[in-house]
């Protein structure tokens, strides 16, 4: 059993750690963002072009097949994925903002969105899969039922690690502070001096940054392809709705149990049922608890 | 008392046949010109509808100035952003929503600061001086407070911006007339401290008492500005506007 939560946790790290992106622009921007998974997406290929342009594999450190061209990849991904994300923003979003879309609109956009970057990764990158390297996993026997995989751990460290970071971030820095009041309030943010404008800039980065890395790190468990995103948006979608959409930390929590759920589907012989499992719960949390487990009610305005 | 022509350098806001609304084809406010003499408590009264509200969100930028210009210590702020109009020490109080109700007191009044941080706690200092409950209830979460209380941390946070001119929008809405009669005192201590006001109200008598003078608006258009001492004894003026805004709310 001890087996199937740590694979659990594992991909419910991936799942939270994207969940973060759609919450915070569900939050301070106020649409689903349908293109979230594509933003993953693209952050695992940005990665993917780095591990090419250097030429070296991902390396490996200890018993991790996780290296220093990974971690430079990474980095740089998190560099460029806003870049590119901040100029969606740019040429799309922006509009809308400016001529007062409609919630709808906003999120017919993020589809639309998403099926251009899926095409688009296809142009550059062909449909096949792609792998960051061939990387086996070797296990590390624990206990007579229990193995781990040291890449694992770190997986979970660096999630550990974002989590932290992000709430030191929200909680501490002025640009948090902003961003908590705009998610809240837009209005009464602005007549505060808050430049919203700048606090989207910010919430894009955050999403961004942190999609950037659960993409690579998914990338790394498993493969590249252009259909990564549309497979990841499903179950971060169900992660913010069971956590609670108003909620930045229940998008977090949300991303484990749906993690977990998956890998429970897995332990009772029931994989191929994994997704429809996972959006059970979720149905069941709307009819318990609407606004989600760490949700608050919203407001009518 | 002060007097609108009495010396044109202490004016610190000039509005100029100012055009304003949501969208460009339905413009609220309509050609209205007004200006502000430094240290008074301009009171924007009329019927619901007239554009007083909007008024206001004109001169701090949350609504589109379409034409004409708003003036603030000599300088054109109708183009810039909320944000920047802030920074220039304008505050604004909003009638609804105007608290963060999922933050504390003290967090609520943290962010009225946010844009500017120097002498924060000299400002603090006397923010709890005019509002004590502020102090007793600083760790208490905005959404628990009463609606007085609430009204009080809205002023509050805006005086944390230290402003020079202070935008309130009905301070007065859903209060009893003691605890109306309490925020209109405390508007006349923020104003005693060098502050200029302008406030929308709906409470004509009760506003004008504590007002220097009175602007009425109607169909988004100024009909008249007059010293406050002169509308409230104007039977006429209480006649049809004051009359017509009591027929205007009950339709």
């Amino acid at each position: 059993m001890i087996q199937y939560v740590l694979d659990g946790l594992v991909n419910g790290s991936i799942i939270a750690l994207g969940a973060v992106g759609l919450s915070i622009t569900y939050n301070v921007l106020r649409f689903a963002n349908f293109a979230q998974g594509e933003i993953l997406a693209i952050g695992a290929y940005i990665s993917m072009a780095f591990i090419v342009l250097m030429g070296v594999g991902i390396g490996s450190i200890g018993p991790v097949s996780f290296g220093w061209p990974l971690i430079a990849s990474i980095i740089l991904s998190v560099l460029v994925t806003s870049v590119v994300v901040l100029s969606i923003d740019w040429l799309l979003f922006r509009i809308l903002r400016q001529r007062s879309a409609s919630r709808i609109t906003f999120i017919i956009a993020a589809f639309g969105l998403s099926l251009i970057v899926r095409n688009v990764i296809t142009l550059i990158a062909g449909a096949d899969q792609m792998f960051l390297s061939f990387y086996i996993p070797k296990a590390i026997r624990v206990l007579d039922n229990f193995k781990v995989v040291p890449d694992d751990i770190l997986i979970l460290i660096i999630t550990a690690i974002c989590v932290v970071s992000l709430h030191t971030f929200l909680s501490i820095t002025t640009v948090g502070k902003k961003m908590r009041a705009v998610a809240e309030n837009p209005v009464l943010a602005m007549v505060n001096g808050i430049n919203v404008k700048s606090v989207i800039r910010w919430s894009w980065i955050i999403g961004a940054s942190l999609s950037a890395i659960a993409g690579t790190l998914h990338a790394h468990l498993t493969q590249l392809d252009p259909e990564m995103g549309f497979e990841l948006i499903l179950p971060m979608f169900a992660a913010l709705i069971v956590g609670g959409v108003t909620n930045v930390y229940g998008a977090v929590l949300g991303g484990f149990l749906i993690g977990l759920t998956e890998a429970f589907a897995v332990a009772i012989d029931l994989s191929a049922y994994r997704g429809g499992i996972a959006f059970l719960i979720m149905i069941v949390v709307l009819i318990v608890r609407p606004q989600g487990i760490l949700g608050e009610k919203e407001r009518d305005d | 008392m002060t007097n609108s022509d009495s010396s044109s350098d202490n004016v610190i806001l000039k509005v100029n046949n100012l055009v304003a609304g949501y969208q460009r084809v339905l413009p609220i406010v309509i050609d209205v010109s007004v200006e502000v003499v430094q240290g008074e408590i301009l009171t924007l009264l009329g019927p619901n509808g007239a554009g007083k509200s909007t008024l206001i969100k004109g001169i701090c930028g949350l609504v589109e100035v379409i034409s004409g210009e708003v003036l603030f210590q000599g300088e054109n702020i109708s183009d810039l952003e909320t944000h920047e109009i802030i920074a220039r020490r304008v505050a604004y109080v909003p009638q609804t929503h105007n608290v963060f109700s999922k933050l504390t007191v003290a967090h609520n009044l943290d962010l009225g600061a946010i844009s500017n941080l120097d002498a924060y706690q000299d400002r603090l200092s006397k923010v709890f001086d005019l509002f004590p409950d502020l102090k007793k209830f600083k760790d208490t979460s905005a959404g628990k407070l009463s609606g007085g209380q609430r009204q009080m941390l809205a002023l509050g946070r805006a005086l944390m911006a230290n402003p020079i001119l202070l935008l309130i929008d009905e301070p007065s809405a859903g209060l009893s007339p003691k605890l109306r009669d309490q925020v209109f005192q405390q508007v006349v201590q923020i104003r005693d401290s060098g502050v200029t006001v302008i406030m929308v109200e709906q409470n004509a008598h009760a506003a004008l008492s504590v007002s220097d003078r009175g602007m009425i608006l109607a169909n988004g258009r100024l009909r008249l500005t007059a010293n406050a001492v002169e509308l409230l004894e104007d039977r006429k003026i209480a006649e049809i506007y004051f009359g017509a805004r009591s027929t205007a709310e009950k339709s």
